[in-house]
């Protein structure tokens, strides 16, 4: 990855926007506290439903709170949530894959049918079913969303170790007497930690969306917590009488994960070597 | 370059889009004077002869002697009839399926005298056996509302139209509880009969099937969809006079479809308006919005029994720290009456000499001291809520903020009410508090305090586990004294005992806001009982 | 290839059971009783107690959960706590619905997605290329609720063009019930105006869902002409001096499809998925629907029959999709 490289990617419109909206997602999160004018859970009933204005910028919600403040707060969250779901998915799926891959057999069989399990559910469906068991929250909402999305990653890694498995430092590092583990360790796993790196980038935007779509249906963040899901659920009564409420959170959705598509799509092209060709040209 | 001018181009057409489309919005805001659909129905009535009601959810079942919830009672208000119901928008009781009724002197035994040659749809007459067989049945099955009526012992028929109830107790309400819509309604018993399954009761059949005498009869039951009434031709009321021929419910779960429907004429009610696009709506000469006082409480129950929560002075610090102003007029947008005690301000014996808790923070911040919790110290809580009450999330995220001046820590749950009621059942796994509103079931205080005061119904209603045997002890011989006067003695003295307790906050008492077309006339709102379109009409 | 199917159905058997265990630990670690709520607030302990036998829900978990596999095999959900009545019943009325919007939603998107693929990659990096990929873009980064709320402003507030709402007009009754497909139904029971009215209000739930899939097939649609359009058979096409059109649609598309088919199986189960958030905010009489108010009320036989039926159908429609696969591109070797 050089600097060369790096400009080649960006020669693409598509792809400098898109990591322009995550830079800008990044600081506001980091930077909410001074971005935001109010603070996000105060309530002032006398305040309540003003439309966007000089003091409220996207107005204000039925409790009288900031909706700009809450957009920017809310930030943190979806950036937090979509991070944690994909690690947390990533380490199950690389821990199972990992084992999947190496050992094959017997244990293979097992883990990839479990696997076939979980894939055999439409995610969302799964995630409601285990987010309602849980119980509502928003950590919650995280487990039950990771808990959909690790096979992904187990198929991935075990594709890779697969291949990898035949190369021949693994013959010879077997020969030397290595044991399983350190080869797993040392030589196996760094290989497919790049495309596992690259899947959960481009998975960040559909975490966001998976959570909020539970939020929405009351499974996610509680209240008076500020997550953009959430806040279009209530929302969603007034965009007749208070068209804001619910459409500045629906936007905020909308380009924090068109963001992440870009650049996933970007991602893709590029590192594909049979597309490469054509984003040269 | 040339791909980012297009790009560039794409985006201020984006942009063009989603403004467009928030101009929409904006402009929905003013009155639909320029939308074509308003313009054609301005003075035109559709559906003349149908009742079309908008409702956010559907019937759970049509059997009178389970349903429970106001949307099944929705449809059974229509077809089935008790012996008594309220009149018009008042609490008196007047006859339905009974001409008259007397009770014994020592108030245990009411003989009721039935009108004669009423039918049920299925051809059945309607009779004191009729009676007799459709309270057996609901005391049978023991589910639902029937636990309003575990007094009666027996039931005696006297002759074919004079039946005679025999109670275990005097209990002088008894007559308001055959007036509420819930549980005491007469079905056919032939089709009890015909339809038995199994030793059930025809509970099966009448699940989605439905006999009365009432002036509309089912017609179809499209799950999930809509649900249909027609005219019952050979109704005992008749047909003279303006009565809608047919009542169609369509089930409508977003607020925002149910307005627009109702902006339309679609829909002749809406159940599910928002409070704070009421405002609205009312500027709009095709829509009638109306507001009525009724006995609808919300409480903020604490759990008596949990640690910090058994001191008085907590709960009372709590009581008056509690915004009630700011929750009036910013959650209820002042569609509704601060509550005076424990009693609805409008109830028969209601105690208006009661002094509220009115917002002090001083005082309790004075009174947690006094417990042993200066400046809160120590205290955290968690309030459930029930999922699909935008209305309980604000007033707790209101307590929540509130609380935070004196330094207590409460932090919001929300729960399917399945869950919550589940930890209702004991007070170790109770909730430390949570929102709840009560419906009364009938005008009468013992509905109200018994039910909810009362050491007797811990682990059913009685949810904030509140006990005082003193209390008790009023309840109990109010509930059988046949004197009114000293009822009311009874129940003043048990409301100022309560009040005093603080075993929750008694917040408000919710006005009913109606949502209809203008053009339906002949509505009476009712606290306690459900729409009955037999006497509306449109035009 | 009779042993491939024959694997594939076992291996279906397999996950089947797998699932329907995941599904009843789940639907049993939620939290609460739902048989005090069937019971209603007043309900004193002996009632609650006499309602949990005749529900059956008194038995130790495993017993429930062998009780349940034997009475799936006959057919048998359960009982609706809520309701009283059979779950398969319930499933069974609201099913049609979801399927005729999936189906629609799919079709939608299909139809819009994959020429748009074609035209995407025949005139790549033009300002249709661009435009195109940009807007499916968008499409896969929407919230569908918020697509779903928008439009509904749009095309029946401000256009009044098409309904709000429900599966058909209010005037109109249903067609005559046939397979619960109301478009089939009124074609075959020749109800014209139940037609119309029915297709009117398929049109916006339908965009709404299939929005998001139309990205992904016309995304798919375009990578996979542009790579098929390097391939050596290509060339020789060109070189033999036939029409570009034929070279795409004749030779290219053909190809093309392969991948994007092994997609639409995957899609359904996001269209499945968001049939839930679609049909609450256009109250289509769906399972999504009822699977949302059963959750909200831990009516768990009612939340482990929608589970099972959206998985079930999902495993069978991914299990046509490969086996179509197979027959289609026969280079491809399967164990």
């Amino acid at each position: 990855m050089n600097k060369k490289t790096l400009l080649k990617f960006f020669k693409n419109p598509l792809n400098l926007i898109g990591t322009l909206i995550i830079i800008m997602l990044i600081l506001v999160a980091v930077f909410a506290p001074y971005i935001a004018k109010f603070d996000p859970i105060e309530i002032s009933m006398s305040d309540k439903l003003l439309p966007p204005g000089s003091r409220h910028l996207f107005g204000t919600d039925e409790m009288g709170r900031d909706i700009f403040s809450r957009i920017v707060y809310g930030a943190r969250i979806s950036l937090a949530v979509g991070i944690e779901v994909v690690t947390f998915a990533a380490v199950i799926g690389v821990i199972l894959g990992g084992i999947s891959g190496y050992f094959g057999g017997w244990i293979d069989e097992i883990i990839m049918r479990i696997t076939d399990m979980f894939l055999s559910f439409p995610s969302f469906i799964l995630a409601m079913a285990v987010a309602a068991a849980l119980g509502p929250s928003l950590t919650n909402a995280v487990m039950a969303v990771s808990l959909t999305w690790w096979p992904w990653y187990t198929r991935i890694v075990r594709g890779q170790i697969l291949a990898l498995k035949e190369f021949e430092y693994v013959e010879a590092a077997k020969a030397i007497g290595n044991n399983d583990m350190k080869i797993i360790f040392k030589h196996i796993l760094p290989n497919c930690i790049s495309p596992v790196i690259v899947e959960a980038t481009m998975d960040i935007g559909f975490a966001i969306q998976l959570t909020a779509g539970l939020s929405f249906i009351g499974l996610g963040a509680q209240p008076p917590t500020a997550e953009w899901g959430a806040m279009i659920s209530t929302g969603r009564q007034y965009i007749l009488s208070h068209w804001w409420y619910p459409t500045f959170p629906g936007m905020a959705i909308l380009i924090t994960v068109l963001g992440f598509n870009l650049i996933g799509d970007g991602l893709r092209d590029f590192l594909d070597p049979k597309t490469r060709k054509f984003t040269e040209r | 370059m040339k791909k980012v001018r297009q790009f560039l181009v794409l985006l201020l057409i984006l942009i063009l889009c989603v403004s467009l489309v928030a101009g929409c919005a904006q402009s929905a805001n003013k009155a639909p004077t320029n939308s074509k659909n308003t313009q054609e129905n301005q003075t035109k009535v559709k559906n003349p002869d149908t009742m079309v009601v908008a409702y956010n959810d559907q019937p759970t079942t049509l059997d009178p002697h389970i349903a429970y919830d106001p949307e099944s009672l929705q449809a059974i208000s229509q077809v089935y009839e008790g012996l008594v119901t309220y009149k018009g928008g008042t609490n008196e009781v007047v006859p339905q399926l009974a001409e008259r009724w007397e009770t014994s002197s020592d108030g245990k035994v009411w003989t009721f005298y039935l009108k004669k040659n009423i039918k049920f749809t299925d051809g059945a007459p309607f009779n004191a056996d009729a009676v007799k067989t459709s309270f057996e049945r609901l005391l049978k099955i023991n589910q639902g509302p029937a636990w309003m009526f575990d007094m009666i012992k027996s039931i005696d028929v006297v002759d074919e139209y004079t039946v005679k109830f025999n109670l275990e107790y005097a209990f002088v309400p008894f007559i308001h509880a055959l007036a509420n819509p819930s549980g005491p309604m007469i079905i056919s018993p032939k089709a009890i009969k015909e339809h038995e399954e199994n030793g059930d009761l025809a509970q099966n059949w009448l699940r989605q099937n439905m006999v009365g005498t009432g002036p509309y009869m089912l017609e179809s039951w499209n799950m999930g969809q809509d649900f249909t009434l027609v005219k019952n031709p050979d109704y005992w009321g008749g047909w003279e006079g303006k009565h809608v021929s047919k009542v169609v419910y369509k089930v409508v779960q977003e607020s925002s479809s149910q307005r627009l429907m109702l902006e339309s004429g679609d829909a002749d009610f809406a159940n599910a308006i928002p409070r704070d696009v009421i405002e609205d709506l009312s500027k709009n000469p095709d829509i009638t919005v109306q507001v009525d006082s009724t006995v609808n409480l919300l409480n903020l129950f604490f759990n008596n029994q949990r640690g910090a929560l058994k001191d008085k002075r907590v709960r009372q610090a709590m009581a008056y720290g509690f915004s009630y102003d700011d929750c009036i007029k910013g959650v209820f947008n002042n569609l509704g009456k601060r509550m005076q005690g424990p009693l609805p301000p409008g109830m028969w014996a209601h105690d208006s000499t009661i002094k509220p808790y009115e917002k002090d923070v001083e005082k309790a911040k004075k009174l947690l001291e006094e417990a042993g919790y200066p400046g809160g110290k120590g205290l955290k809580f968690t309030i459930m809520v029930e999922t699909g009450s935008e209305d309980y999330k604000k007033v707790a995220e209101l307590f929540q903020s509130d609380m935070k001046e004196l330094g207590i820590d409460i932090s919001i749950q929300v729960l399917a009410w399945a869950t919550i009621k589940d930890m209702l059942a004991s007070a170790e796994t109770a909730p430390d508090m949570f929102i709840s509103g009560f419906y009364p079931d009938y005008l009468d205080p013992d509905n109200v305090l018994y039910a909810l005061y009362s050491s007797r119904t811990i682990g059913s209603i009685n949810e904030s586990f509140y006990t005082n045997p003193q209390v008790d002890q009023l309840l109990e011989e109010a509930r059988r004294s046949t004197d009114l006067a000293h009822r009311e003695e009874l129940y003043k003295r048990a409301q100022q005992i309560i009040n005093d307790d603080c075993p929750a906050i008694f917040i408000l008492v919710r006005d009913n806001i109606t949502t209809m077309r203008s053009w339906v006339k002949g509505f009476v709102f009712h606290p306690i009982l459900v729409n009955r379109y037999y006497f509306m009409y449109k035009e | 290839m009779t042993t491939y199917i024959a694997r594939r159905i076992a291996m279906l058997i397999v996950v089947l059971i797998g699932m329907s265990l995941l599904t009843f630990i789940i639907s049993h670690a939620i939290p609460g009783d739902p048989v005090r709520l069937a019971a209603g607030p007043h309900a004193g302990p002996e009632q609650i107690e006499s309602l949990r036998k005749q529900l059956g829900f008194d038995k130790p978990l495993p017993v429930q959960y062998l009780m349940y596999i034997s009475d799936l095999l006959h057919g048998d959900m359960g009982t609706s706590i809520e309701t009283r009545k059979p779950v398969r019943e319930e499933v069974l009325t609201y099913l049609p619905a979801t399927a005729e919007l999936s189906i629609f939603a799919l079709l939608i998107s299909v139809a819009i997605g994959l020429p748009l693929g074609v035209v995407s990659a025949t005139r790549k990096n033009t300002f249709i290329d661009n435009g195109g990929r940009i807007a499916s873009l968008l499409g896969a980064s929407t919230p569908i609720f918020w697509l779903g709320l928008l439009l509904q402003l749009l095309f029946y507030k401000k256009l009044g063009l098409l309904p709000i709402g429900g599966r058909i007009g209010i005037e109109l009754n249903p067609p005559a019930h046939i397979t619960g497909f109301y478009i089939i139904d009124s074609i075959l029971s020749g109800d014209w105006l139940a037609l119309k009215s029915s297709i009117l209000h398929l049109i916006l739930p339908a965009f709404t869902l299939g929005y998001g899939s139309m990205a992904v097939f016309t995304r798919m649609t375009r990578s996979s002409i542009l790579e098929v359009l390097n391939e050596d058979y290509i060339k020789t096409a060109r070189a033999k001096g036939l029409s570009e059109r034929v070279v795409i649609y004749k030779h290219a598309l053909r190809n093309a499809i392969l991948p994007v088919m092994t997609i639409i199986g995957l899609q359904f189960a996001s269209l499945l998925g968001g049939a839930v958030l679609t049909e609450t905010v256009f109250s289509w009489p769906g399972i999504g629907n009822y699977g949302v108010h059963a959750i909200m009320t831990l009516n768990f036989p009612a939340i482990m029959g929608v589970t099972l039926i959206t998985t079930v159908i999902f495993v069978i429609v991914n299990l046509i999709v490969d086996i179509s696969y197979a027959f289609i591109d026969p280079r491809i070797v399967y164990k």
